[in-house]
């Protein structure tokens, strides 16, 4: 009896003077040894965001907002920001299929997205993101009529000679039609 | 992008996304993250510290409201001592 109760006041002590402190959840009654296992078995889950890009959009921000001093990120709050998009990409994506539903349709779209950021109240990104979009398009559309243009050049060809295949030279004509293509547009 | 793709697939393996989506879901997850990081910036800021740490990301989701879907991701953090002593009450309420 005694002993039990100096063990849990020694394990007290130690949580108040360490930083033992674990972000529970309120409803989360997992003991925190599960609750260390499942920290684990996320860790290298394949439907994760590449923590290296997270990182650089977030120092990126912190250097634009204090151009005067560097900002340090602790680690935890990295996986805190990847884990955020990931929930936030789920969030938009569920919100854009509900939006689709209703009007029937089985394949999300753009327009989808847009108007479920809209609707999960971060409307300062449609700006922005519809320019994006735009820059997108036309790069995609450049991208068809290239390809477009290579069949058309890949056809002639064969109807000129009998088949060759010249890696090198058909990697040139591919890159002087991307300049074509954008330059079009 | 492809990680994306697969993000979401993965919690709804028969959802069909056009490029276009794909390529809006993901420039609205890096604008998300940077309005996040100015967020939480200029909550430390406030608490004059020179590191972003974890309880600047979780006291932002508490006070904003439309980061309100993250809170049960990120929650703030509370001791040790008083995550068990909560266990405790849930136990005797539950036995």
């Amino acid at each position: 009896m005694n002993s039990t109760s100096s063990r849990t006041r020694k394990a007290e002590t130690m949580a108040g003077n360490k930083t033992l402190e674990t972000h529970e959840d309120e409803r989360v009654s997992a003991t925190t040894d599960s609750r260390k296992k499942e920290m684990d078995k996320v860790i290298p889950e394949a439907g994760e965001l590449p923590r290296a890009i997270v990182r650089r959009v977030v120092k990126d921000k912190l250097s634009q907002c204090s151009p005067d001093c560097d900002m340090s990120v602790h680690k935890e709050s990295l996986l805190a920001f990847s884990e955020s998009a990931r929930i936030f990409i789920h969030y938009l994506s569920a919100t854009a299929n509900d939006i689709c539903r209703e009007s029937k349709r089985q394949t999300i779209n753009a327009d989808d997205v847009l108007k479920a950021l809209e609707e999960i109240e971060f409307p300062e990104f449609l700006k922005p993101l519809k320019a994006s979009l735009d820059e997108f398009r036309q790069k995609n559309a450049g991208k068809k009529a290239k390809v477009a243009k290579e069949k058309e050049v890949k056809k002639r060809k064969m109807e000129e000679k009998a088949p060759q295949k010249s890696g090198g030279g058909e990697r040139d004509e591919e890159e002087e039609g991307d300049q074509d293509g954008t330059g079009d547009d | 992008m492809h990680r994306i793709k697969t993000i979401i697939r993965s919690e709804n393996s028969d959802l069909r996304v056009t490029q276009e989506a794909l390529f809006v879901v993901n420039k609205a997850t890096e604008k998300f993250l940077e309005q996040f990081t100015k967020d939480a910036y200029s909550c430390c800021v406030g608490d004059r510290k020179k590191s972003l740490a974890y309880k600047h990301l979780s006291s932002v989701i508490c006070k904003t409201r439309r980061y309100d879907f993250l809170s049960d991701f990120v929650p703030e953090k509370i001791k040790a001592e008083n995550a068990l002593a909560e266990r405790k009450v849930n136990e005797t309420e539950v036995g």
